[in-house]
């Protein structure tokens, strides 16, 4: 019987496999914020609300748009790969492929047992996969008015083989695909009114329209049929909002404060949009789809408060070496199912520019370190960044860590 | 800005969150003991759930992630069932069957073609022995939490004409009303059917050897010669009802998993498995 189940699970896990990569996962039972990929900001250890990035008004704090005069991204790309996503496929090589091979009813027992326990305990960590189109998008500025308009798709996936009991292993797979269009518009109120304040200071507010798919599958591998089975996808749309905050130099030359409040509003309303086979040709099972949709439909979108520090180093503190800056954060936004403690939210990072072409960048976010560099021109973007998320909900309970790597073309 | 330095030293501290408290809401302690189990932690898992269980012994929802864990801890799994299943078809030709007699009138004991069976020839099974205590704590776990339907198997008229005579919509129903979520039914089904099943094996090749001698005739069947037939039935009554709960509950999960599912399969099997051991040590409903 087990040796039936776990043929099963191959299969399901053969399913998963072209999934298999990258994050920017967060929970799936939480409507999760909307966010184009912004690696210098992933780099850094997450702190964005008072350092400001190319893609920080679309993603972070919408004040920051006041920051920079016009820039244009032309089309760029994402590609994630996060989780354990490396081990699972030199386990499937080295060791699960040739089984399959030889025939599972080959094996002996003990060599069965074996790769099924490694099976399990690979499979539980999470494999996940961040793929971003980022279309045209354009930053302007008109005096102390700053306007950003843009548009991306981004599909993220989860992968995982759980034990459900007794040793039966559980699919739990959940994708979701994001059509966004942000609108973001500030004022630089320092600008506007001639310098009258003690510092610099802008605001802005973000709308953006969201058309987001999901779909989910947990199931045990016995319940899974293996003449057909299908996915279920869900559509909805909404309209998110988010205003922001940035103050410059606040008591001393460097020092800069922002806030932002994001994710409000907006809650999804899900409907059944379409079913996709993934083994045979199944009907469409309505118990299912009646669960996915309570399922999904049970979400709500939290907002978000995030709140965040920064020190501009001087320009020419060191020759060759260009906006230097350290910053911390605090933010609400949770990466687990259950609330997170205090310090799950904290974000801490560095940056700097080496030779006006190199960006390098470090932090630590939810404990774990980051990294990130980037080459830059003014026509292309070419970034990596490295970072640690918590599925769990206190730190150190469920760590992964996921690796990006970002494209784009424009006029930055 | 020293406030921003102080804030920067501060962070690698976060990577030092605080444990669960031993005043954590129940739901958050099986969480907790969820997630360790799922990340291989079985050590932690099994800590956080005993302490819930003391504090909260009649939650369902802990009974049923505590049992499912300590099995999992001692390494018992669907794979032993397996290797027992493995173990009895080889020894025994498909068309042959399991029969109890009289051990003074048994024909075995003189049959020059019959050889001593033990039941405790299947691989591993000084492993799964030897958790025995583990076996019958996930089964006591799991008693309250197992419908009324479930645990009043009866040898008789719970199967009749091969198909299970149990009110299944009852049963689903009152695991439900305990407040477990789907995937936890389906779990704590699992876990009962696995423990009752290996429980009851090691019941039967473990004690009742003490008062009956297994043989395997040359057709491959397989023959328990008993001093005393009735006391033999009498003692494995309560084995084969085990073994008849743990079909009853994989069929109870096979129907909450959805028709047409594998686990239906399954059951189909187990209960082929079942009716074999009760005709061989228990068919005084024939008689």
């Amino acid at each position: 019987m087990r040796r039936f189940l776990f043929a099963l699970g191959l299969t399901a896990a053969t399913w998963l496999a072209p999934s298999a990569g990258a994050q920017v996962f967060t929970s799936d039972v939480r409507e999760s914020p909307v966010a184009p990929p912004d690696l210098a900001r992933r780099g850094a250890g997450g702190a964005v609300a008072a350092l400001p990035t190319l893609d920080s008004p679309f993603a972070g704090n919408p004040a920051h748009i006041t920051t920079r005069g016009f820039t244009l991204n032309l089309l760029g790309a994402t590609l994630g790969v996060g989780g354990n996503a490396r081990e699972s496929y030199r386990f499937y090589d080295d060791r699960l492929g040739p089984a399959i091979e030889q025939g599972l009813d080959t094996l002996p027992l003990d060599t069965l047992a074996a790769l099924y326990d490694d099976a399990l305990r690979i499979g539980s960590t999470p494999k996940t996969t961040d793929l971003a189109v980022l279309a045209p998008s354009v930053r302007l500025a008109f005096g102390p008015v700053g306007v950003g308009v843009g548009a991306y798709a981004r599909a993220t996936s989860r992968a995982r083989l759980l034990d459900g009991g007794a040793g039966i292993p559980v699919v739990d797979l959940y994708g979701q695909g994001d059509v966004a269009v942000p609108l973001v518009v500030g004022l630089d109120v320092g600008e506007a009114t001639g310098g009258t304040l003690p510092f610099g200071l802008s605001v802005g507010a973000r709308a953006t329209y969201l058309q987001r798919r999901v779909t989910a599958k947990t199931d045990p591998v016995d319940a899974l049929d293996p003449d057909g089975e299908n996915l279920y996808v869900f559509v909805g749309e909404t309209v998110r909002l988010a205003a922001g905050l940035f103050a410059r130099d606040v008591g001393m030359p460097g020092v800069d404060l922002g806030a932002e409040l994001s994710n409000v509003g907006g809650a999804m309303d899900y409907t059944f949009d379409r079913s996709v086979a993934i083994e045979g040709d199944a009907p469409d099972d309505a118990a299912e789809i009646a669960g996915l949709q309570a399922r999904f439909d049970g979400r709500e979108p939290d907002p978000v408060v995030r709140l965040g520090a920064a020190y501009r180093l001087p320009i020419n503190l060191l020759p060759g070496i260009a906006d230097a800056a350290v910053a911390v954060d605090y933010t609400s936004a949770t990466t687990a199912d259950a609330d997170q403690s205090f310090q799950a939210g904290l974000r801490g990072g560095v940056r700097a520019r080496l030779a006006g072409v190199l960006d390098l960048r470090a932090g630590i976010s939810q404990g774990m370190p980051s990294a990130g560099i980037g080459l830059r021109s003014k026509v292309a973007r070419l970034e990596y960044a490295t970072y640690g998320v918590e599925d769990g909900r206190l730190l150190g309970q469920s760590r992964r860590r996921s690796h990006v790597v970002q494209l784009r073309v424009g006029w930055f | 800005m020293r406030l921003l330095l102080a804030l920067l030293l501060l962070l690698p501290l976060a990577a030092c969150d605080e444990a669960t408290g031993a005043d954590e809401a129940i739901d958050v302690v099986v969480d907790d003991a969820v997630t360790a189990r799922q990340n291989g932690d079985l050590a932690q898992a099994v800590a956080l759930l005993e302490g819930a269980f003391e504090r909260a012994p009649s939650n369902a929802e802990v009974r049923v992630e505590l049992a499912t864990t300590l099995l999992q801890r001692d390494g018992l799994d669907l794979l032993d069932i397996d290797r027992i299943g493995r173990f009895l078809t080889e020894a025994m030709n498909p068309s042959a069957r399991t029969a109890a007699q009289p051990r003074a009138a048994c024909a075995a004991a003189s049959d020059p073609t019959a050889r001593a069976f033990d039941p405790t020839d299947v691989d591993g099974f000084d492993e799964i022995y030897a958790k025995a205590q583990t076996l019958q704590r996930a089964a006591d776990l799991l008693q309250p939490v197992m419908p009324e339907a479930l645990q009043s198997f009866d040898i008789c008229t719970s199967i009749q004409d091969g198909a299970l005579v149990y009110d299944r919509d009852g049963a689903l129903a009152a695991l439900a009303a305990q407040g477990l979520t789907a995937d936890q039914q389906a779990q704590a089904l699992a876990v009962n059917a696995l423990a009752r099943f290996l429980d009851a094996y090691v019941f039967l090749s473990e004690e009742l050897p003490q008062q009956a001698t297994w043989y395997q005739l040359a057709d491959g069947s397989i023959v328990i010669c008993a001093d005393d037939e009735d006391a033999l039935r009498a003692d494995a009554e309560a084995a084969v009802e085990d073994f008849g709960q743990a079909v009853l509950s994989l069929d109870a999960r096979a129907a909450l998993l959805g028709s047409g599912s594998v686990a239906a399969e399954i059951v189909e099997l187990a209960l082929d498995a079942y009716e074999e051991v009760r005709d061989g040590v228990a068919d005084y409903c024939r008689a």
